[in-house]
Order: structure tokens, then sequence, then C-alpha cells
């Protein structure tokens, strides 16, 4: 069960004198129950990703399927719009509705839903995220604090129930109180089998949620594995032209200045430890 | 899904030529006056000079003459209707009858100048702005409009909103794009319905544009005060416009062409 | 680093209200000095009153009680606004909404003609603007062209044109991705150094909070703290309270020096870490 792009390209305007490739071959996978970060460069074409996976582009070479089955043409594409949510960085502009209920219903409502149904996703949608029904139903979505309109926009893709889930940098501009709450609505999604793909450059949230890491750079997936593997891996992840985790980056200086240190991503007292033994190796 | 903002708004088309060279005002000045001209003169020979004259703009700016035809192509039904109008509403001798239809010499005679001239109108917009960026046309219009000042009009501060305007034209063109790809991913579909629907459908589109524009102005008006504008008064100019012999000349030559177009009644 | 005596700005008992909300003050008993040249991190919670007191600081806004001194000026005294404006500047969060001019190079003049400067002056400034910001070769494009990186400092561009004596920055790095990010933090420290530039920059993020020299936190639009980053992340609870946790290399370089090494400031970026460590050995 999953998203799977295999050797996927996407170029703009090809075929004309202005094409411009973005994504040359890339493979990538979003399981359903696992949150995967999508990590790179600014313009290594991550939002090119997003739109291939939710169905609003169309790659212009290679393979795309849902749950196993090739997905082709107009009626892929729909199929991955029925399927796949998006929350990207402009969402909390999207809001619209004259109440934050009748924003969040917009969507399942474009679904066809009506009555206790539809009242019973608004809930939970809201809930969700951590905003009270009763408390917030009837607010006006511009009278909202940043917050709280990028909660609703969020809530208003979850109450569509997609099996996927794709959040352009949601965490970009919130403050820890803001930070938690969202990971703690993607822990619960992650736990009722929605596949994540989070597009971010935040090491710690990395480190806290991803189950899979895919870094792109070049048009492909450079790197790719789970926290274990890629966190440490400072010479892919500079060449791709990230930075890697800070302690990651001391020791690899310190690497490069002669001294024989363990490749792994270490806690403060851990990596203190390490260094200190090693320096004191080196002095005596 | 950010390649909007790769087009460089506005027509401009920027290569060396002796009229984009020239000042803005003159331009704008001669453009308008040639306009007014070719409505104001009597006959055809006059028409037809400054048919020429306009032609021979387009060469003089070195402007490629199938996209300054393209530029027809917007007020083709105008130019038709126009035509139409006169070809089948005019008095005179008539040469042709189909039941209430009629078309007379004098018909066909207007038909043909007023179409020119709609044309020649569109030719002339269209060499002003192909030959002069958004900047310089603003800051000329600012400096003509300057002795209206005397009549208490703000004219430097209607000048900052429409260059202003100029400037977030592109992010709003791009934001609304977004916000169209994020409703869609919602579900809500702007291409099919009949036409009532699909202004109702516009909602999603067009309230969240505004209200993103409403707060971006309001940083925006923040920005502005920050930096110290307190409406016209006090500010200087960094544009340098410039009055020298290619404009006297320029000038004397469309006034010439204009008086002699319009002298003649042919 | 030594910090020039004079105060650049200045609160004294600073209390404000948004007009329709005096029930709910933003700010309340605010009493503040930075000095001249220091590099202050301003952080709290969002809601927090920290736009606001930005916006004390170069006249925006008048507090409803106590009073505003922003180099030497009272802000509420009338006279001095245009002053005040042009030595304190403000840069925000998303560059788009600070950027008028049409072409690069006409954006950085904006404020230059505000200020009514004979045109050589004017030219001049621009030019050396443009040079500082590495703009040069892009004077003549159009904003929306420019990348996000290059319309920040576009941004930025156009405060130093107006030779400010104060930057504030409100939270003006949370859009960027971290290389971004790390280049305005660098730049605005250059400025500090070179051009002796009091910078009060607005941020979230604890790394950002350590290149600082003091730390002031707002709570619940009160003085929750002021002082040095170092304090602040000693009483890990203070800070969480006010959503800042200490940065890894902060607890890092804690725990070598209950190893016995210690490395005396805390530098901000790992090569800088690595490098001392190294020297130490």
């Amino acid at each position: 069960m999953g998203i799977a792009l295999k050797s996927v390209g996407f170029s703009y305007l090809p075929g004309t004198p202005m094409a411009r490739e973005v994504l040359s071959s890339m493979d990538l996978e979003l399981e359903a129950g696992e949150i995967t970060c999508l990590m790179g460069r600014t313009g290594a074409g991550k939002s090119t990703v997003l739109g291939i996976m939710c169905g609003l582009l169309e790659a212009t070479c290679g393979e795309v399927s849902l749950d196993g089955e090739r997905l082709e043409g107009r009626a892929g594409m729909r199929a991955l719009k029925d399927a796949v949510g998006v929350v990207l960085q402009s969402s909390a502009q999207q809001l619209f509705a004259d109440t934050v209920w009748k924003d969040v219903a917009f969507g399942p409502r474009n679904r066809g839903l009506s009555g206790e149904e539809l009242s019973r996703r608004v809930q939970e949608a809201l809930a969700s995220v951590g905003m009270d029904p009763q408390t917030y139903s009837s607010r006006r979505p511009f009278s909202l604090s940043d917050g709280e309109m990028r909660r609703a926009a969020m809530a208003g893709v979850l109450a569509m129930r997609p099996r996927y889930l794709l959040m352009d940098e949601p965490s970009s501009g919130l403050d820890l109180p803001g930070r938690e709450q969202l990971y703690h609505t993607l822990e619960g999604l992650r736990a009722r089998g929605v596949g994540v793909l989070l597009v971010t450059h935040d090491w710690e949230e990395v480190e806290l949620l991803a189950d899979r890491i895919a870094v792109l750079s070049a048009g492909r997936i450079a790197l790719e594995g789970d926290k274990h593997t890629v966190l440490i891996a400072v010479e892919e992840l500079e060449s791709a032209g990230l930075r890697p985790p800070s302690l990651v980056a001391v020791l690899a200086e310190l690497r490069r200045r002669g001294l024989d240190l363990p490749h792994c991503f270490p806690s403060p007292a851990e990596a203190a430890a390490i260094i200190s033994k090693a320096l004191e190796e080196v002095a005596g | 899904m950010r390649d909007f903002n790769r087009i460089s708004l506005g027509q401009h088309y920027p290569i060396d030529s002796p009229v984009h060279d020239l000042d803005a005002r003159v331009k704008i000045v001669c453009v308008l006056a040639l306009i007014i001209g070719a409505f104001a003169t009597d006959g055809a020979a006059g028409v037809l000079i400054l048919c020429v004259f306009t032609l021979l703009l387009v060469y003089a700016a070195k402007l490629p003459p199938l996209r300054v035809l393209a530029a027809l192509r917007s007020v083709l039904v105008l130019l038709l209707i126009t035509a139409l109008a006169q070809l089948f509403f005019s008095p005179g001798r008539v040469l042709w009858e189909w039941g209430p239809i009629t078309v007379t010499n004098t018909g066909v005679q207007n038909g043909i100048l007023y179409s020119l001239r709609l044309a020649m109108a569109v030719i002339l917009m269209c060499v002003l702005t192909m030959t002069t960026n958004a900047v310089e046309l603003l800051v000329g219009l600012e400096s003509l409009m300057s002795p209206l000042r005397l009549l208490r009009f703000p004219v430097q501060e209607t000048a900052m909103i429409l260059t202003m305007a100029l400037r977030f034209l592109p992010v709003l063109l791009s934001r609304s794009s977004e916000i169209a790809r994020a409703q869609e991913a919602r579900g809500a579909d702007f291409s099919s319905g009949r036409l009532l629907r699909r202004a109702r459908s516009l909602l999603p589109l067009f309230v969240p544009l505004f209200a993103s524009c409403f707060r971006d102005a309001e940083e925006l008006g923040t920005a502005l005060a920050s930096r110290g504008y307190r409406g016209g008064k006090g500010r200087t100019r960094y544009r340098v416009a410039h009055f020298g012999p290619a404009e006297a000349a320029s000038l004397a030559v469309v006034a010439a062409v204009i008086t002699l177009a319009v002298w003649i009644h042919v | 680093m030594s910090l020039g005596g004079a105060a650049a700005l200045i609160c004294e008992g600073v209390s404000f209200a948004y007009p329709g909300r005096e029930d709910v003050p933003a700010l309340q008993d605010i009493d503040l000095e930075i000095r001249q040249g220091e590099f202050v991190a301003l952080s709290g919670l969002n809601g927090s009153g920290k736009s606001t007191l930005c916006r004390l600081l170069n006249a925006l806004f008048l507090p409803t009680r106590g009073r505003v001194i922003a180099c030497g000026m009272d802000t509420a005294l009338p006279g001095d606004l245009s002053r005040i404006r042009n030595l304190v500047g403000l840069i925000m969060q998303n560059p788009d909404n600070q950027i008028v001019g049409p072409t690069v190079e006409d954006d950085v003049a904006f404020g230059l003609e505000n200020l009514g400067l004979p045109r050589e002056e004017i030219r001049s400034r621009v030019e050396e603007a443009l040079r500082m910001m590495e703009l040069s070769p892009l004077r003549g494009r159009e904003p929306h062209l420019l990348s996000l990186g290059e319309r920040k400092r576009l941004a930025v561009a156009g405060v130093l044109a107006m030779r400010p004596r104060v930057l504030i920055s409100d939270e003006s790095t949370s859009m960027l991705d971290p290389p971004t990010r790390s280049e305005t933090i660098a730049l605005y420290r250059r400025l500090r150094d070179e051009m002796g530039i009091t910078v009060i920059h607005v941020t979230h993020r604890p790394e950002e909070i350590m290149v600082a020299d003091r730390v002031v936190l707002l709570g619940g639009g009160r003085l929750a703290f002021a002082g040095t980053p170092d304090e602040l992340f000693r009483h890990g609870e203070t800070s969480g309270e006010h959503g800042l946790l200490p940065p890894a290399i902060y607890l890092l370089v804690r725990e070598l020096e209950l190893r016995g090494r210690p490395l005396g400031d805390v530098p901000w970026e790992p090569e800088e870490v690595a490098e001392l460590l190294w020297a130490s050995r």
C-alpha cells in the first residue's frame, strides 16, 4: 500500500526552447502508516514532487502507482486527487468561508457528503488539529491567529479523510507549542494508517518523526534510509547542499582535522564523552 | 508550480532604437496627439498620411511587425463591429441592397476609414508600451500630470499607487494560482458548470485572494511608514528625465504631420 | 566586544494597548535599555508582544503609558518622527511586503527619495547599498523575478541605504531555508561588527539566540527575562516556558565544561566549535 514513483521525471514546458528539467529520474515510495521526510536544497524540486504526488502535475516520464496500480493520464491524476491531501505553506491563505465550520466542510461537501456524516467529519477534523469544535466552529476564519489559520486549513484537508497527506514545511514560523501540536496531529495520523510526506529542513523534526528520509538533489533521490543512516551521512548530505545536524557536523569537522571519531548521531552528553576521550588520546 | 514568476510583466520589448531612447513624456504626448489627430482628420488622405506615419514609427522602433499586428487581435471584434456599423448605416449613394440593409459608397469609405483609425490607435499604444518600460511610463505620466498638483490633485500619490500596483501584479497572479491549486486539491472545480455556477465557485478563489491582499497591505503600510514615506511632499526623484534635441525634433515632426493630416480635406 | 556606552533605545515603564482592546494590553510596564552596538535577541511565544514592541521602537506606535527614547529622541514628540524612522530601520518577515519599487535600484532609492536627498546623494547611496548586498548586477531586475534570498537582501539594502543606527529584524529569518538563514544572521553580525549598528533580532530559534549579546524574553506582554543567552539556557525551565529549548551545541559545550574542557563563549557554527576544540587539545 502506498504511492510509488519509479524513474519519474518532470520538465516545465517540455519540447520548447524554454524547457527546464526539474526531476530527472526519481524513485520514491510513500508507505501508508509511515512518516517520510523529504529534504533537499531550495530549488531541488520538492514542490514538484508534491505536485506529482497529489495529482496536480503530471510526470513527463516514469511511472506513478497508487496501491500497486499504475496510474495513467487524467484518470490517474483524479485518483491521486481523491486519495491524497496536501497542505502547502500558503494553505493558511486558502480560508474563505464565513465560519471555520463552513470552510472545513468545503472539501467533504465537494465530495458529496452532507448531513450527519459531514458534521461528524468536520468535528473530527477540528479535534484532530487541537481546535475544540465548540469554540471554533462559528469563528470567522479571518479573526484567527496565524497558527489557528494554519490548523484550520489543515483541518479542511483532513476532513476529506485522505489516505495520504503531503505537507510542505508546516512548522516553519511556528513557536514551540505550535510545533508540538502539529507533531501530535501527525503522530495521530500515522497511528490511523495515513501515509505522511513531510517536506522539511528541520533536523529535530526529522529525528522526532521520520520513519524514512529521502534527500532530493540534482533531480533524483540522492540519499535514502532511516534516521540512523541518513543523519550521519555527512558527505552525501553536503553534496546535496544540506548541512548535517549540528552535533554530527561537529564530529565531522573534528574528524576532518584528524580526530578519530565514530560515525553516529549522539546526544550532547554522548558527544561530549566521545570528543573528550578522543582529545585525551591525542594529547596523551 | 511557480513558473508564473518567470514572465516579465508588460509588453516591453527591450531593444535599441531611436524611439526606445526617447524620453517617456515626449512619447506619451506624441502618441496621444497622433491618436487624437487620427480621429480629428476629415478624409481619406489625412487618415492615410497618419497610417503611413504610424507604420514608419513601427519601423523606426525596430519592432517585429508580427508582434505589433498580433495586438490587433484583441480588438478584432471591435474593429469588425465598427466597420460594419459604418458600412450599413451611413447615408449616401446606394451601392447594394438586401432587405433593410443598405450599403452606400460613403458607408464603404467610412467603414474602411474608421477601422483604420481604430487600428492605428491600437498600434500606437502598442508602440508606446513596447518601447517604454513600465517604470519610465509611470514616471513620465507623473511628470506630465504634475501641473495638476496646483489643483490639489494628488499626483505623486497616484503615481505611487500605480507603481505599486504594477509591482504587485505578478505577486497576485502567482498567489491566485497557488490558491486555485489549494482549492482544487480540496475538490473545488473552477472550470465546469454554467455561468452563474462558475461565478459562485470562484468565491473560494477571490475571497482568500482579497483577504491576503488586505493582510499584506497592512504590512506594506508599515514598511512604507518605516521607510519614511509621507506622501509626495518633499520627495526628490531618483530617475532623471531628459529633454534633448531628439525629443524636440520628435515633437516638431509629429506636430507637422498631424497639422498636415488635419488640414487636408480630401 | 566593547559596547559604546550610549543608549540606542530606552523603554521607560512602557505599556501599550491596541485601540478598542484596552482591557487586554499588548505590553505592560516594559523597562529596557539597549546600548548602541548591542546584538539583542527578542523572543517569546506567539502573542507575547514582540512585534508590538518592535513597532513602538521605531515610532510606528506610541506607548499608551511611559515613553520610548530612540537614539536620544522621545518617540512621542512629533518633530523628530522622520529622523527616528531614518535611524531605526525595520525589516519584516515577508520581504515581498517591503519591496515597493518596480526595479531593484528603484526600490533601494525609495527611502532616500522620501528623505528628500539630492539626486547625486541618492545615486551614490544606492550604489553603496547595492554593493554591500551584492545586488549590483541585478539592479534593473523586477523584484518578482528575484529568488527569496535575493529579495531578502533587497529588503535589507533598502533599509541600509538610509544609514540607520539600529536595525530591527521582526522574525525576518522565519520564512527562510537554513543556508539563507545563516547568511542573514551572518549579515546582521557583520553590520554590527563593521558598522556598529545595533541589531534587535526577533526569533523563535534557539540557535539564533546564541549569537546575541543579550536575550530579552517577553511573556504575556511583560518582560520575563533579560540577560545573556548563557544565563537563559542554564535555566532550562525558564527558557522552556517561553518556547525555547537550549540548542544542541549549547548543551554540548556545557557537557564539555563538566568534563573540564571549557570553551568560553559558546560559538554558533559547528565549524567554530570544532576549531576551538581542536585548538584546545
